[in-house]
């Protein structure tokens, strides 16, 4: 029988993994991936919550659907950044950027 | 108001000219300053003429400010006009403005143009306060503004140490003199507590003060009017003096402020008429200071030394007038001097400023090229000579007389001696400039003709140097002794004139056989070692002072300052070290203890931040593994 626990673990592990992933990650695309991990980690505790704690209200669910298209925006938008940069200056690393000051 | 009253607040009209220029330096253009100083010159000499005809209908304006009450006794300052002051402001404002206009040609080219307006405003003003106080107090506070402007006018040109040296020369050997005014002024104050002529005057006649102090007042009194008026052995300065500008000698030290001294004592007669020994005292050194005077003039070869010692010598016959009694003669003598001197001090500049020298020998042939020049010059020369019917007869006369009704056979002589010694050294003067060939030296070439500006005040005062000399002659039945309130005084002896002119003639015709006829060895007796050795050399009287004065006193004070650099010095630098040791110690404990902690504390704060900014590298990963352990560290602490 699967709990709640094991998605509470699940979600904890992936976003440990994530954490790990946007700290330890030279490489901007990778970090991006790995908040992407992080995102998803929540999405997950809100799923598990809304069908385990209030399964008719179903309010966490309408919550990850507007999550994951936030997300998709999100990533969409850091994709294009990446992609220009690398383009016009050949940069891949996060820490190199300094362009996008204000 | 009156013009006679207002005319008792002239002196403030060239002082006001005087402080204008000062205020305004450069700023303004050079015709403003000469403009300036010649408006207000034209204010007083016209106001000096005006007030005449009230002065001799009798007005006798005067006011009296109180000053400072000393215990009991006021002091009052005033000023007031009779005819002696009328007749001194007429000489003094003429002589001013004419030498005024004859400095705008003169010093146009000096880059102190309006410097040298504000001191000959400045030294009018201190001249007028002179002739116009009412009392020896306010008398000797102007007598030293002329002292002021005596001394800035000398050292004009103090870049040259020449000018710088004369000026403080001139003004520390008048100062002798001002020293007995100022004793003067303290007697009479002990005696008749007040400063103020009639009072004064008032207790000599009633015999309220007599006796040894009065004798010692008067004394002290001339000892001013030597310094002043460069009487021997006071008269040191007058030569050095010619360093400034030729038209400021030509106003103070030929025409006025040198004729101070025979103003004060003048005025100053009750005084000295009370005690006739001091009248023989100062007409012993008048003597004394006349001969020796027209010696060195003899031997003298720059143009203006020969003026200079000229006015010393003439001064001295003011000097022997007084000393025989007879002012009105020595004032006589003083306005024609005023006006001749003036005269040939202007000509002898026009001379310089066309020549650019000094020296008699280096001139030569000038007539043909300075006319105007040439003819002013001759006119002042024979006035001074004694030639009549000139202004220098009448008045040397009329002195000449005074010594003869005096009985003193010796000065008469003496006297005499001295006018024909007059004639031969302007003779020679002139003759050497203006009419012998141009020597081998010569710098004439180029001379030409001053301008306008300078040539007409010549011509002025060529025309008083002619005509003025006549108020004091029979022809006018001695106007001027009558104006001045001694109808007595006016005298006049042909047999006397007869020898003197005779004299001043030949001594004329000496010098033209031997300057322009040659039939005489020029300067022969240059050769003598009287003239070589003493004449030329002054009497040695410079190197006297310099032997008798100066030297015991640099020495005296060489001494005190080897014993200042060794005793007090010493102390001082002993003290002095101390003072550094100690400081020494205390600054060690300052560095240690209070330095050591406020560096400390500044020095930990210092570190801190450099240990903190290793943190703040700017990586937003390492920010964020910061946020990452905060948290969990926090959550570790209290989410339990």
């Amino acid at each position: 029988m699967i709990t709640l626990n094991h998605y509470l673990v699940l979600a904890a592990a992936l976003f440990c993994i994530g954490l790990f992933g946007v700290l330890t990650s030279k490489n901007a695309l990778r970090v991006v991936i790995s908040v992407e991990l992080i995102l998803n980690a929540v999405n997950i505790n809100l799923a598990a919550f809304s069908v385990f704690v209030a399964p008719r209200q179903a309010i966490g669910l309408n919550f990850v659907v507007f999550f994951m298209v936030v997300a998709a925006a999100e990533f969409g938008l850091a994709l294009a950044i990446i992609i220009a940069l690398h383009r016009t200056e050949d940069i891949g690393a996060i820490d190199a950027i300094r362009k996008l000051k204000g | 108001m009156s013009l006679a009253a207002f005319s008792l607040a002239l002196p403030l009209v060239p002082l006001a000219a005087f402080a204008i220029l000062l205020a305004a330096g450069r700023r303004v253009p050079k015709a403003f300053a000469s403009g300036l100083g010649i408006a207000a010159m034209s204010v007083v000499f016209a106001a000096s003429v005006g007030m005449l005809p009230a002065v001799i209908g009798g007005a006798r304006p005067e006011v009296s400010a109180h000053w400072l009450r000393v215990g009991s006794v006021p002091i009052d300052l005033g000023v007031r006009i009779d005819p002696l002051t009328a007749l001194m402001l007429v000489v003094v404002s003429l002589v001013s403005l004419l030498v005024q206009i004859y400095s705008i040609g003169y010093m146009g080219s000096d880059d102190r143009f309006r410097w040298y307006y504000a001191a000959i405003s400045l030294f009018t003003a201190a001249m007028l306060g002179v002739v116009l106080a009412d009392g020896w107090l306010l008398m000797y506070m102007c007598w030293e503004g002329m002292g002021l402007a005596s001394y800035l006018l000398i050292g004009f040109w103090f870049e040259e140490p020449e000018a710088a040296r004369a000026a403080s020369k001139a003004f520390l050997v008048t100062r002798i003199g001002d020293v007995g005014f100022g004793l003067a002024l303290v007697l009479m104050w002990t005696q008749a507590h007040t400063f103020s002529f009639d009072s004064v005057f008032h207790l000599v006649e009633t015999g309220s003060w007599a006796g040894p102090t009065l004798i010692a007042a008067a004394l002290l009194l001339f000892l001013g009017a030597m310094g002043k008026s460069a009487q021997f052995p006071l008269h040191v300065w007058l030569p050095d003096a010619m360093a400034g500008p030729t038209p400021g000698s030509a106003l103070i030290h030929a025409a006025t402020m040198v004729a101070a001294g025979v103003y004060l004592v003048g005025r100053s007669f009750p005084l000295f008429e009370a005690n006739p020994q001091t009248l023989q005292v100062i007409a012993a050194i008048g003597m004394i200071t006349a001969l020796m005077a027209a010696l060195i003039a003899v031997a003298m070869d720059d143009i203006k030394k020969v003026l200079a010692y000229s006015t010393i010598s003439q001064l001295g016959f003011m000097m022997i007038a007084l000393g025989t009694g007879n002012w009105v003669a020595a004032i006589f003598h003083l306005m024609t001097h005023a006006f001749f001197k003036a005269l040939l001090f202007l000509a002898a500049g026009s001379v310089i400023h066309a020549t650019h020298t000094q020296d008699l020998h280096e001139m030569g042939g000038l007539w043909k090229k300075m006319p105007w020049t040439t003819t002013t010059w001759v006119i002042g020369a024979l006035s001074l000579a004694g030639i009549p019917p000139l202004a220098g007869f009448w008045s040397k006369d009329e002195i000449l007389l005074s010594v003869f009704k005096s009985g003193n056979m010796l000065y008469l002589v003496l006297a005499v001696l001295t006018a024909g010694l007059t004639a031969f050294y302007m003779s020679r003067a002139t003759f050497l400039a203006f009419f012998a060939k141009p020597g081998v030296h010569t710098k004439a070439g180029h001379a030409h003709e001053s301008p306008a500006v300078m040539t007409g005040p010549l011509v002025v005062l060529a025309v008083l140097a002619v005509v003025a000399g006549f108020v004091g002659s029979p022809l006018t039945n001695y106007a001027f002794a009558r104006f001045l309130g001694e109808s007595t005084a006016g005298e006049f002896a042909l047999p006397l004139a007869l020898v003197t002119v005779t004299l001043s003639l030949a001594a004329i015709g000496y010098a033209w056989l031997m300057y322009i006829k040659g039939a005489i060895r020029p300067d022969w007796y240059m050769d003598s070692w009287f003239a070589r050795r003493v004449l030329a050399r002054r009497f040695h009287i410079d190197e006297i002072y310099e032997y008798l004065l100066l030297a015991p006193v640099l020495a005296v004070s060489g001494a005190f300052g080897r014993l200042d650099n060794a005793v007090v010095d010493g102390v001082v630098r002993a003290t002095g070290w101390l003072g550094i040791a100690v400081s020494k110690v205390l600054a060690g404990f300052d560095r240690a203890g209070i330095d050591g902690a406020v560096d400390g504390l500044g020095e930990g704060v210092t570190g801190a931040g450099h240990g903190v900014r290793r943190i703040l590298t700017g990586n937003v990963q390492i920010y964020l593994m910061m946020l990452v352990v905060s948290i969990v560290v926090l959550v570790a602490v209290f989410a339990r």
